[in-house]
């Protein structure tokens, strides 16, 4: 585990090294977030006693503040890392390594996200002496530690589902183009553009159970107080049964890939 | 039991055919045509412990496939192939923590921090206990002369500092077998001679084998105990080196003239 977590220092130092780009990130990397809130106040015509579909404005503002955080768990990173290493070449240096890959991507990524959640954490923080009037407070023990258990499976199964779409560089070479394509449709999926609510009941019955609605949509859904004890605890089943089937096909397709891996380039 | 065991290997590419043309290349769009490549074909060789064998050839004849099929980052096509006592492309722990594979033409340590946060990542992957580190570290980076550059980032380095970093990391955990693909690639007169030297003392201290691959004779010459020559994936030649070292030609002619005659048997 110690080399694991010494990788995930390491990438972190390392997207540590340029201090402006940093900076430039913490002030431009999260208008989209204030861009959203602006754009539901409008939708709700600034009526805080509106609901649409059980949201209310400050419920639907808080939502897309939590969901906008957690979507950093979303190892979206994973799939880029491996299609531009298998179309380099350079997956075949990392192969000699005596470590579990997956594992060493899984906490670089981690890395990543950690590093792109200061900023985000941070920006919210100087911001939230103007929007705290327009968010819902509702933190619990329970909720919080609820989260806490979705945000680690998404992680989890966001890792191993863009892992096994970066693997189709095996087969693809150039796979970026689907990548991005699958990246708007999931975001779509996990309820970043919209809550999973406002589709047609029988979608929010299929698409609350596919592992994309643990990345954002079910914990700002729990933290809001909008689903059940009981619901929760249903969920968590069905999310935990994704990540053994995911694991199972993440091992079978990277077999299959490996054997048709050129390593290109010298 | 030799170190190193190679019995009727080959290695099959599958190449996309890129056409010419607007037209064409449409085309190519919904048709695809492919060709078979041989990059190597039937090779048989063997190589003791501690020896260093020098795998020569022209660009394309199969040199870095054979090596990366040594590894086990390629599947060969056909053949069996034993490093170690081990089949390389099983990549078990106790094969990978023997091998090194050093590419001149890639770098594995990290470009944005110094070498030496590389280096602890390489002790923590390969478990290098504290006081085989600190020693390995030094000898080698005494030896290379780049001591006083443990700690600056690396792309601040020249390519000969780098390259030497790079040798430090993949000798750090003492591998019983290093594969050197054109390590002295681009480097000035002086650099090469530093890691010809390097290499020869490292395998008189270590007993290490190794195969190195290189266009510049010299490295091979007062490196190598034995040469293979290999031509369109074919090998030509298998011998000591002494036997291409005749007084009425230098060692370079005796290559050329090997290459000749390799030519007109194929």
């Amino acid at each position: 585990m110690k080399k694991y977590l010494y990788g995930f220092q390491l990438f972190f130092l390392n997207s540590l090294q340029y201090r402006f780009n940093t900076v430039i990130n913490l002030f431009f990397g999260n208008m989209s977030l204030l861009v959203t809130m602006f754009f539901w106040v409008l939708i709700f015509n600034g009526d805080f006693g509106k609901s649409l579909n059980g949201f209310t404005l400050s419920g639907m503002i808080t939502y897309f503040v939590i969901s906008n955080i957690l979507s950093k768990f979303t190892l979206q990173g994973s799939g880029f890392y491996y299609t531009s290493m298998v179309k380099n070449g350079s997956l075949g240096s990392v192969l000699l390594k005596p470590y579990r890959l997956e594992w060493t991507v899984y906490f670089q990524q981690i890395s990543t996200s950690i590093t792109g959640l200061i900023p985000q954490l941070l920006f919210v923080l100087c911001v939230l002496p103007f929007i705290s009037g327009f968010l819902t407070w509702n933190v619990s023990v329970w909720n919080i530690l609820s989260m806490v258990m979705f945000i680690v499976i998404a992680s989890i199964t966001s890792h191993l589902l863009w892992s096994i779409f970066g693997f189709m560089a095996f087969w693809m070479e150039e796979a970026t183009a689907v990548m991005w394509s699958l990246a708007v449709l999931l975001n779509m999926a996990m309820g970043m553009y919209i809550p999973l609510d406002f589709f047609p009941k029988g979608w929010l019955s299929v698409l609350e159970k596919l592992p994309f609605s643990a990345w954002g949509y079910l914990p700002s859904k729990i933290y809001l107080g909008l689903l059940s004890v009981e619901k929760q605890l249903q969920l968590l089943w069905i999310h935990l049964s994704w990540i053994v089937i995911l694991l199972l096909l993440h091992r079978f397709i990277w077999k299959a890939g490996l054997k048709r891996f050129s390593s290109v380039g010298g | 039991m030799s170190i190193i065991q190679v019995e009727h290997v080959s290695k099959v590419y599958r190449v996309h055919e890129k056409p010419e043309g607007f037209r064409s290349a449409m085309k190519d769009l919904f048709q695809r045509r492919y060709i078979e490549k041989t990059a190597v074909d039937e090779l048989n060789f063997s190589v003791e412990q501690g020896e260093i064998v020098g795998l020569l050839g022209e660009n394309g004849a199969g040199k870095t496939t054979t090596l990366k099929m040594l590894t086990g980052i390629l599947y060969p096509t056909a053949g069996k192939v034993t490093v170690a006592g081990y089949c390389p492309t099983e990549r078990k722990k106790d094969f990978l923590k023997q091998i090194s594979f050093v590419m001149g033409n890639k770098s594995d340590v990290n470009w944005d921090l110094p070498a030496v946060d590389t280096f602890r990542y390489q002790q923590l992957i390969y478990d290098v206990p504290e006081v085989e580190f600190s020693e390995n570290v030094s000898y080698m980076a005494e030896l290379l002369e780049v001591k006083h550059l443990l700690k600056t980032q690396l792309r601040r380095l020249s390519l000969g500092e780098r390259m030497k970093m790079e040798l430090i990391n993949c000798f750090l955990y003492t591998p019983k077998v290093v594969f050197l693909d054109e390590p002295t690639l681009g480097l000035d007169l002086r650099s090469q001679i530093a890691i010809r030297t390097f290499l020869k003392k490292y395998r008189n201290d270590h007993k290490t084998t190794m195969m190195i691959t290189s266009h510049y004779m010299d490295d091979i010459e007062e490196t190598c105990d034995r040469v293979i020559l290999l031509q369109k994936g074919q090998k030509t030649f298998d011998g000591d080196i002494a036997e291409l070292k005749k007084p009425e030609m230098s060692f370079k002619e005796g290559i050329l003239n090997l290459m000749g005659s390799g030519e007109k048997q194929k």
